[in-house]
């Protein structure tokens, strides 16, 4: 038995201590909004680039709008996933093995999705079809990110 | 995965106020930046250099220089002897409290007689 003498209300005010440090550098728990706003983001920036290849090209004006369009919604979900997962000054966890698996299993079907509409409708199906696909997928991990991140 | 509870163990060296708050900022993220570790747990550059010196002598803290840039940075990491000292230290505080809590019940129920 070790040979110490902490009085149980030092014990529980360390403890106390300990829990807060220990918060303070735990990822922040996810927004609701932020699952579907960075999913919608993603799936509206390739959607919009998807609609621009489809505009024959007399209609450049019309086209280089949604592509600009396009740039603004993918630029706001990189900027938008920075702001709410990026912690200055902390790396959060560092990656287990095999926790790129899901990730991977969730995108899969939606590239794969997207590339035989490219083969049947060339970029513009690959796009069209990347964005929703992808998006959901994304949606999908997000969420349940979020709601790991909730249950811990 | 290790699921089982560590052995309850008090740990004077990481019992001490500041060197617990680092040590248990540091458990809740897998390396975090010097000056990071500061801002958050309240210390001084000073304090916390001692603090670090003290943990990394025992092992419990490992110490990463890099540069972000040209900008030298310093990285604190809890290693896996910290992280385990840590869970046993804490498991002892736990049941210092709870013997305490279990003391007093019983007392509520059984004062002692005259």
């Amino acid at each position: 038995m070790a040979v110490h003498h902490v009085d149980p209300a030092d014990a529980l005010a360390a403890l106390r201590t300990a829990r807060r440090a220990r918060a303070a550098a735990r990822p922040r728990p996810l927004p609701g909004w932020y699952p579907a706003t960075a999913a919608g983001l993603f799936a509206l920036g390739f959607v919009l680039f998807g609609l621009s290849v489809l505009l024959p090209e007399r209609l450049w004006l019309p086209a280089a709008g949604l592509q600009l369009a396009a740039a603004a919604a993918l630029i706001g979900h990189v900027v938008v996933s920075h702001r709410v997962e990026h912690r200055p000054g902390i790396v959060p966890a560092l990656p287990r093995p095999g926790a790129w698996f899901p990730a991977a299993a969730a995108h899969l079907p939606a590239l794969a999705v997207s590339g035989v509409l490219a083969l049947s409708y060339g970029p513009a199906g690959f796009l069209l079809a990347l964005g929703p696909t992808c998006g959901l997928a994304h949606l999908l991990l997000l969420r349940r990110k979020r709601a790991r991140a909730g249950a811990e | 995965m290790n699921a089982e509870p560590p052995a309850p163990a008090f740990d004077e060296l990481i019992h001490q106020p500041t060197r617990l708050t680092v040590v248990a900022f540091l458990s809740g993220c897998a390396e975090a930046e010097f000056r990071t570790v500061r801002e958050n747990c309240g210390v001084s550059e000073s304090a916390l250099s001692k603090v670090v010196s003290t943990l990394e002598a025992a092992s419990y803290v490992k110490v990463r220089r890099g540069y972000v840039g040209k900008r030298p940075r310093t990285w604190l990491r809890l290693s896996p002897e910290g992280r385990r000292a840590l869970a046993a230290h804490l498991a002892e505080l736990q049941r210092i409290a709870a013997t305490a809590t279990a003391l007093a019940a019983t007392l509520d129920h059984h004062p002692p007689q005259p």
